[in-house]
């Protein structure tokens, strides 16, 4: 990458990090990137993600005919897979998983159990009906009732619906989405670098950041919420699923061309440091010190909540050099703001 | 202090020259909103921290559809059709109280003393929101809201519930009372020199003599109660700025708001050092010292809705062109269309008139749902832009500063 990119250095050399921005990131060839996000990170993510959401709704559906241990056994294996095929695409809303709503209707926790169990039909087109529907229910459903099986019509109808719109967000990238997106190379903020980095620090900090770690830590609360973490029913699960959340993040920030090599090429150095490298040691301590939590993160905040806390400091040493530092280097804007609480 | 009056009329002049100095003053200004007489506090404002509880009860039932409009009227009022006493709040000191919204709503000295048409005007406004929200939105609760249609939509993983416009008639509401109720009442009403020196309260308050029945002179008294529309949910109402923002939905949080955007830091401990300030003024019978202050707060405390309409706006503007559907921008949108309408309420004490007045605001919220027949269905981020440089125009803001 860094061959490409001989004017842009030479721009740079003499200069403050934030005089010339325009100037070398105009020079960076967007239209290669967009490419490469797009064919060898986004299309496969939602290609994987839609194969495992059929592949659960499959297992619903039969466990639906006929519930037994083995078919509720089977389903709740491929529930583990569609939960982690989740992880590696949720960064990636920017275009149609947004118009689909993707990630509300997907992943919105904790869910409604009272209204999930008590309603005899759910709409689940309607906003308010989002936190009883998606992985989180099918938690629920699977691993917190005392009988799965007096609720299978209404796992397989969840399921199916999750099916339903990877399936949907899937052919909009296949029908046309993808091109427009690769098309779009230019550097306004309704351009597609800017916006699907701006979806990726959003994902980082209110998914990654916020939702699986610093909520249930009480970071943002009186009292840790450890009824607020991931898939709590299921009891051995969060862990994993933060992981490979953190991995999809760092495989996205890594992969070439992309965001560390862009940086590279800008030789933004901060403490006498590549930015690139500092970013990266990030994700790999956050990995560290997630490794040796439980596997229940949940658990792990009844039990002793302050590793969850160094966790969520890791994490959060990289909202600043990703939010302030890369986006300032690759001249972002920020295009969102902190949640109104009414 | 005869001495020191000369440099005061100076400082009134250029008060924008001065107004980084600390107060001249002959007496102490506490560091909380704490004064006595004879050991006894004289501060009080228990009637503006109850209309605030009261609001917020309101606010919140505008949220279950299960309510009537009659139950919805009845908090608002504290009073039934005929003038009878009701129950309506889950509080039952509320329910106790003998305070009404709705009858503090455009009610100030300054602006509807003599103008009871356009306090009529106001109110009908407000009451309309409530009848709006029963018989359009209410109907529509469990459906999804389209182009001319009322319903759902939705805001990240919450739903939020618009009539045919695209407007949620609860925060027009809320948003409204911040002007119609607290800023009329603080800066028109209680911080107007024609409340505060009302009948012989100048004679009473240099001869310290206290209203019937109270430790407090009825100028000190006026004083607090417009204390109280900011502060008077605070924890510790003393020590407000410690809980500035969670203790209520309206003016308090919306100052700590515009307090927490760089280009306007320190907005809330000037407000609060200006009441302290003028309050201690009050005891020490300096009139002029008092009248500045509130003249620093009127200024202030009216940047609020003007900062806050911009911001929503120029939000709406952007999630309009970046979300996938309009629908993405309705909420801000409809946090500043109920900012706007209280943009009406602000004082400019150069004028002893709002910033920017009720025609032009109506003409704002027109303009904000006049793009299209679907209102914010419809609207364009040039109309909303436009809108926002309006009123950054009118209130001398940068739009940029308050976009933040």
């Amino acid at each position: 990458m860094l061959r490409l990119l001989p004017i842009a250095l030479l721009l740079l050399l003499g200069c403050q990090s934030e005089t010339e921005p325009d100037e070398a990131t105009t020079t960076f060839d967007r239209a290669t990137l967009l490419r490469h996000w797009a064919d060898d990170l986004i299309v496969p993510a939602f290609e994987d993600f839609s194969a495992a959401a059929a592949a659960q709704s499959a297992a619903a559906t039969d466990y639906a005919t006929e519930p037994t241990e083995a078919s509720l056994g089977r389903l709740q294996e491929q529930f583990e897979e569609a939960y982690l095929a989740w992880q590696r695409v949720s960064p990636y809303m920017t275009g149609p998983g947004e118009s689909v709503r993707l990630r509300e209707q997907v992943n919105t926790y904790p869910t409604d159990t009272q209204r999930l169990t008590a309603r005899q039909e759910i709409v689940y087109e309607l906003p308010a009906n989002t936190d009883v529907q998606g992985m989180p229910a099918l938690d629920f459903l699977l691993f917190g009732v005392e009988d799965p099986a007096l609720h299978r019509a209404r796992i397989a109808e969840i399921a199916g619906r999750i099916s339903t719109l990877s399936g949907q967000a899937l052919s909009g990238w296949q029908d046309g989405y993808r091109d427009d997106y690769v098309a779009s190379a230019g550097s306004s903020a309704t351009a597609s670098v800017d916006r699907t980095v701006n979806d990726f620090l959003y994902w980082y900090e209110r998914n990654l950041r916020a939702g699986k770690v610093g909520i249930p830590a009480g970071v943002f609360s009186s009292e840790p919420r450890p009824e607020l973490a991931e898939a709590i029913y299921h009891g051995a699960l969060s862990k994993r699923l933060f992981l490979e959340a953190l991995a999809a993040g760092r495989a996205f920030y890594r992969s070439e061309p992309g965001l560390a090599d862009y940086l590279d090429a800008l030789r933004v150095e901060r403490d006498g440091q590549l930015l690139s490298e500092r970013i990266d040691a990030g994700f790999v301590s956050a990995d560290a010190i997630a490794t040796d939590l439980n596997a229940d993160f949940a658990t792990q905040v009844r039990l002793v909540n302050t590793p969850m806390l160094r966790l969520y400091d890791a994490l959060q040493a990289n909202v600043i050099l990703l939010k302030v530092d890369l986006l300032q280097a690759l001249s972002i804007n920020v295009d969102y703001v902190d949640a109104d609480g009414d | 202090m005869t001495r020191l009056l000369p440099l005061f009329a100076l400082c009134v002049l250029f008060f924008t020259a001065c107004e980084e100095d600390e107060p001249i003053t002959a007496y102490n200004v506490p560091e909380t909103y704490t004064f006595s007489r004879n050991g006894a506090s004289t501060v009080s404002f228990p009637g503006q921290t109850e209309r605030i509880l009261m609001s917020e009860e309101l606010v919140g039932a505008f949220l279950d559809p299960q309510n009537s409009e009659a139950q919805l009227d009845d908090m608002f009022r504290n009073e039934g059709p005929n003038g009878e006493d009701v129950s309506p709040y889950a509080d039952p000191a509320l329910n106790a109280s003998t305070k009404s919204v709705r009858g503090k709503v455009a009610a100030s000295r300054d602006y509807f003393f003599a103008d009871a048409t356009t306090s009529a005007a106001v109110r009908a406004d407000f009451d309309g929101w409530i009848e709006a929200q029963v018989n359009e939105v209410f109907p529509r609760w469990e459906a999804l809201a389209a182009a001319g249609v009322p319903g759902q939509v939705a805001d990240g993983s919450r739903a939020r519930y618009v009539n045919a416009q695209g407007l949620e008639y609860n925060q027009a509401f809320a948003k409204s009372l911040i002007g119609g109720l607290m800023l009329d009442q603080t800066l028109n009403n209680y911080l107007s020199p024609a409340v505060l020196d009302e009948a012989d309260n100048r004679q009473t308050n240099d001869a310290g003599t206290p209203a019937d029945g109270a430790v407090y002179t009825t100028m000190e008294h006026k004083w607090d109660e417009a204390y109280g529309y900011v502060f008077g949910a605070a924890a510790d109402p003393a020590d407000p700025l410690a809980t500035l923002g969670d203790d209520d939905s309206f003016l308090n949080e919306y100052l700590d708001r515009v307090n927490d955007d760089p280009d306007y830091a320190g907005i809330a401990a000037e407000v609060y050092e200006a009441f302290r300030t003028g309050r201690a003024a009050i005891v020490a019978g300096d009139y002029a010292t008092r009248d500045a202050q509130a003249d620093r707060i009127k200024e202030r405390l009216s940047r609020v809705p003007a900062v806050r309409a911009i911001f929503y706006l120029m939000r709406g503007a952007d999630a309009i062109e970046t979300g996938s559907s309009p629908t993405a921008a309705f909420h801000a949108l409809s946090e500043a269309y109920g900012f706007v309408y209280a943009l009406q309420f602000t004082h400019d004490p150069a004028t002893g008139a709002p910033y920017l007045d009720r025609e032009e605001a109506l003409q704002i919220q027109a303009r904000l749902l006049g793009d299209g027949a679907h209102g914010l269905w419809d609207l364009t981020p040039a109309t909303i832009r436009a809108q926002a440089a309006t009123i950054a125009d009118s209130f001398t803001l940068t739009l940029a500063q308050a976009a933040e």
